[in-house]
């Protein structure tokens, strides 16, 4: 019904916008960010060494739950996928309930049971109505507590996975991301291998999946955030009777990630392709090191925003290309990073010589102050919206713990990002230097190939093809 | 249940006016100089106004056509329709579902950005002349029994209100003019 009302709306906004752009007073120049204030939180310990963090936040009677367990890729072992599978099969029973009895106390409380999964953690959460926390925190206790893994659900679970595996392999994105991990951090490291092969998801049993979740599940390893409106006594009370009595289980498996150093390019043929993957890669300051806030105000520049110098070069200006982008990624004492794009095939030399050109640029040229600043008033304004959500403020406290990061980084994020001077910017560009780079181009290399080898920047760099898969 | 049959004389369909008529998707003068149109669909084909049946194969990223006039699919809205007009809704699928509407407007009224707010409380402005018609949304949620969910289903779900629009060719269709539109 309120949709229905709201598309109304949304037509009747349509029909009386002016038809010209004259009709509009002049564009307000944009205001000086405003300080922000990370909510009040509560953080403790239980006793088996379960941290706990409640968030009073937010102007409507919704709470959000979320555990996490560091459980994920790194706990593997060289058993690739045996974590998501695990991961996959907590919510197919537990404490006696059938998947759909859990699914359906889900829904009565307002919500669903999200799952994740990756190299860090396994992620169990739900968004309920207020009155019924209690009841949410207790439904996630059931499925990280005391899962069931009914036998009767493994084989469709199994079958959903290959088959999700299969269509991530014929991707060309995922095919360089491969590439790019097994280069990057080498192949033996679990940072190398995204994926698992179908042998191996095929070869688990059931056994193999509970003694994953003995070995790696317990409360020393998990944190509990609650954001949102809730009765604390009651919440409090709740999380005591449920986790308390968790075991302890192993401390967090920490791993650091060591780095294969460039210049290197990597190629993998998909001939006949009309488009080349590119990944350009470099190693980049770790989170919360005094190079890091300047370094990522630098990426936002580069290539990291809709209207940064790659964007409007490449996309706009020669229509290379739709949607590049760059990131910053972080691991705990790691950083990276990284380009991203899918060029035309008959582009692909002239496009990598522009993005060459535009770092270049920026290492070379300082930047005006008008650009600075609409960089870091984007920053600062898409952090705070960022965080202005239950499930984004718990994503980003999570953060401060996955990579040990001090606890009033929020708080701090954006005053570090105004202070970040112009010349920092071009100095964090000096980080990428062009004689050192990791290149990924999963491509139709007979049209490919010659155009990398006309690439100055890529003279005496040695050209090796892989198989990711 | 009423079936309302719209006969059409398809010589008449061809040779209509299509002047004044702008199609967005269409090669218009092309269409406009020998037009194919369509009088009635049944299953999986079209019936074209010179009586040939097409193939309707029309399917997108995200949706195939279930087909035309199916009775299957008629009979099982129907008995979903007849089961919420005959028997009282349970407590507790009164109870779901107003939770999860509860959950959705909350959702609406509170995401990072409040446009959502925003909007809700510009609908009650224009519609209700009153923006506090937000606040009472709720409260409504909660007046909502089973009779009350069973008697407005009688009221507008009845089979009399219902139509069903079957767009039929007329018994002996004319073979199709030679000409094309009219000028």
């Amino acid at each position: 019904m309120i949709r229905i009302i709201l598309s109304a709306l949304a037509g009747v906004l349509a029909a009386t916008t002016p038809a010209t752009a004259q009709d509009y007073p002049p564009l307000p120049k944009p205001g000086a960010p405003k300080p922000y204030q990370v909510p009040a939180s509560e953080t403790y310990t239980l006793a088996n060494g379960m941290q706990v963090t409640l968030i009073p936040f937010g102007q409507v009677p919704k709470a959000t739950v979320n555990l996490r367990i560091y459980a994920g890729g790194l706990n593997e072992a060289g058993r690739n996928g045996l974590s998501g599978l695990t991961a996959q099969m907590l919510r197919e029973g537990a404490a006696g309930k059938k998947g759909s009895d859990l699914a359906e106390e889900a829904a009565a409380m307002g919500g669903s049971i999200n799952l994740g999964n990756g190299l860090h953690e396994t992620t169990l959460g739900i968004a309920a109505l207020s009155e019924r926390t209690p009841d949410a925190i207790r439904l996630l206790g059931d499925v990280a507590l005391h899962p069931d893994f009914p036998a009767s659900e493994l084989e469709r679970i199994r079958q959903n996975t290959l088959r999700s595996l299969s269509v991530a392999r014929s991707q060309p994105q995922t095919a360089a991301n491969a590439a790019l991990a097994a280069s990057y951090y080498g192949a033996d490291s679990p940072y190398g291998r995204i994926l698992p092969t179908d042998e191996q998801v095929k070869s688990y049993t059931l056994e193999d999946i509970k003694a994953f979740y003995r070995a790696n599940f317990g409360a020393k390893r998990a944190r509990l955030y609650v954001a949102g409106q809730f009765d604390p006594v009651a919440v409090k009370a709740t999380i005591e009777q449920v986790f308390g009595g968790w075991a302890a289980g192993p401390e967090r498996l920490r791993v650091v990630p060591t780095v294969q150093p460039g210049p290197r390019v990597i190629l993998v043929d998909r001939p006949g392709a009309s488009q080349s993957t590119l990944r350009l890669a470099w190693p980049s300051p770790v989170a919360g090191s005094p190079g890091d806030v300047p370094f990522e105000v630098m990426d936002a520049l580069l290539g990291g925003s809709f209207t940064s110098r790659i964007t409007k070069n490449i996309r706009e200006d020669k229509g290379y290309t739709y949607s590049p982008f760059s990131s910053v990624d972080f691991n705990p004492g790691e950083g990276s990073w990284t380009f991203n794009a899918d060029v035309t095939s008959d582009v692909t030399g002239a496009a990598l010589k522009e993005v060459f050109g535009e770092i270049r640029r920026l290492q070379t040229v300082p930047v005006p102050d008008s650009e600075a600043t609409g960089i870091r008033t984007w920053m600062s304004g898409t952090y705070i919206l960022q965080n202005a959500s239950q499930g984004g403020l718990i994503g980003s406290l999570a953060q401060i713990d996955l990579l040990g990061l001090p606890s009033d980084w929020i708080t701090t994020y954006v005053p570090k990002v105004i202070a970040v001077p112009n010349l920092q910017i071009h100095e964090a560009a000096q980080q990428l230097p062009l004689d050192k780079m990791t290149l990924v181009v999963v491509g139709d290399l007979a049209k490919v190939e010659p155009q990398l080898k006309a690439l100055p920047e890529l003279q005496g760099v040695q050209f090796q093809r892989v198989t990711p898969f | 249940m009423t079936h309302t049959t719209i006969e059409i004389d398809s010589s008449a369909l061809e040779s209509a006016s299509l002047e004044e008529l702008w199609m967005p998707f269409t090669a218009n003068r092309a269409f406009k100089r020998a037009p194919r149109m369509l009088v009635a669909a049944k299953d999986m084909h079209y019936t074209t106004a010179d009586g040939r049946q097409i193939l309707d194969g029309t399917a997108g990223l995200w949706c195939v056509n279930a087909g035309h006039c199916r009775e299957q699919i008629t009979a099982a809205v129907d008995s979903v329709i007849e089961d919420i007009r005959t028997r009282p809704v349970s407590a507790e699928e009164l109870e779901r579902a107003r939770t999860k509407i509860r959950s959705s407007l909350y959702n609406l009224a509170d995401p990072s950005t409040r446009f959502g707010l925003i909007d809700l409380l510009a609908v009650g402005a224009m519609w209700e002349n009153d923006p506090r018609w937000a606040n009472r949304l709720e409260s409504g949620f909660s007046k909502v029994t089973p009779q009350l969910i069973q008697s407005t289903a009688r009221e507008y779900l009845r089979p009399t209100n219902r139509s069903i629009l079957l767009v039929e060719p007329a018994p002996a269709a004319a073979p199709a003019p030679a000409t094309g539109a009219k000028q």
